[in-house]
């Protein structure tokens, strides 16, 4: 009896990861969506909070590609975005020079910082053009490269004329949140822990389209 | 809890210290000197209000983040919009220009007569 619980868990294991786990929308097969907005609308937001002060900073300088299949996104998953580190802002134009210079993220020696997705390791259906998605992947800043985990949340809607008013084609949205520790990319500072948290929470909004 | 309580103690030895100073300091001011010695303390206490009231950030900003909703994909996104925040540093430069200002006029302010007593005596 309990070799055919034994085997029937393993079987339920198998499919959960080998079969296909994707959206059930109109669009079939491969699909890349590019990440860049002229608009402005893509960004990414950072948040350092300590007893001292509180900073906000956004860019929305984004660009990337995502590449899945709109059936099995789970196994064909891959993609990367980045952002020119120099276009962060913070709302003070001499803290976003402190940013830029070699004390802080250096942008003229690193002047790109990115996030390349390596692999998927859970999939969530949250509504049939909706999935929720847990991915590790190299997330390049400083000079360092570091594997972190971060969930996403992708939407896909299928080109319609209320995504033409945004963009022509098919259209991903995807946001996502995670936190990232500064010390560990080699950032280091006298005001670290004191008036910029060493901890920093990232957040990322950002549509794609399909035609491009 | 000891370092604790003399520091306690100490913060309020200052505190009664500097109203003392600031009482004897009153006995000696004319009238234009009183007056613009409470202009001086009104700036700098008003200044202090609206740093508060402006939520007490440490730089003036002169944007902020605000929320929008995107209601193609029912999220929400940030964008910048121009607003002036009073910060810290700016409440520090109004009491120091204030203070100097009131030293200066403090000095302008000074009893002639007893300068020309001294010159007498």
């Amino acid at each position: 009896m309990k070799s055919i619980v034994r085997i029937i868990l393993l079987v339920l294991t198998f499919c959960i990861t080998v079969i296909p786990q994707g959206f059930d929308v109109k669009a079939k097969g491969g699909q890349t969506f590019s990440l860049k907005d002229d608009k402005g609308r893509n960004q990414a937001t950072f948040h350092s909070i300590t007893p001292f002060d509180e900073v906000d900073g956004l860019t929305t300088e984004i660009s990337g590609q995502l590449k899945f299949d709109v059936n099995d996104v789970k196994n064909t998953l891959k993609g990367e975005i980045s952002l020119p580190t120099e276009s962060l802002k913070t709302g003070i134009k001499m803290r976003d020079k402190d940013l830029k210079e070699p004390k802080w993220l250096d942008a003229e020696k690193y002047p790109i910082t990115s996030f390349k997705i390596k692999k998927v390791t859970e999939i969530k259906k949250i509504a049939p053009n909706k999935l929720t998605v847990k991915v590790t992947g190299d997330f390049y800043l400083h000079g360092v490269t570091k594997e972190i985990p971060v969930e996403v949340t992708v939407t896909y809607l299928d080109e319609s004329a209320a995504t033409q008013a945004r963009e022509p084609g098919d259209l991903l949205g995807v946001t996502a949140n995670f936190s990232i520790t500064l010390s560990k990319f080699n950032v280091q500072n006298m005001i670290l822990g004191k008036r910029v948290s060493d901890n920093i929470d990232i957040g990322v909004n950002i549509i794609g389209t399909n035609k491009f | 809890m000891c370092a604790r309580s003399s520091g306690f103690f100490v913060n309020w030895f200052l505190i009664i210290y500097i109203i003392g100073k600031l009482n004897l300091l009153l006995k000696h001011m004319n009238k234009k000197q009183k007056i613009t010695f409470a202009i001086a303390l009104i700036i700098i206490v008003v200044a202090f209000i609206i740093w508060i009231i402006n939520g007490s950030y440490i730089f003036t900003q002169t944007q902020i983040l605000i929320e929008k909703k995107d209601l193609l994909f029912g999220t929400t996104y940030k964008e910048w919009q121009n607003k002036f925040i009073w910060g810290l540093d700016l409440t520090i430069i109004v009491s120091i220009v204030s203070i100097l200002s009131s030293l200066i006029l403090f000095l302008i302010f000074r009893d002639k007569r007893k300068t020309q007593n001294e010159i007498n005596s």
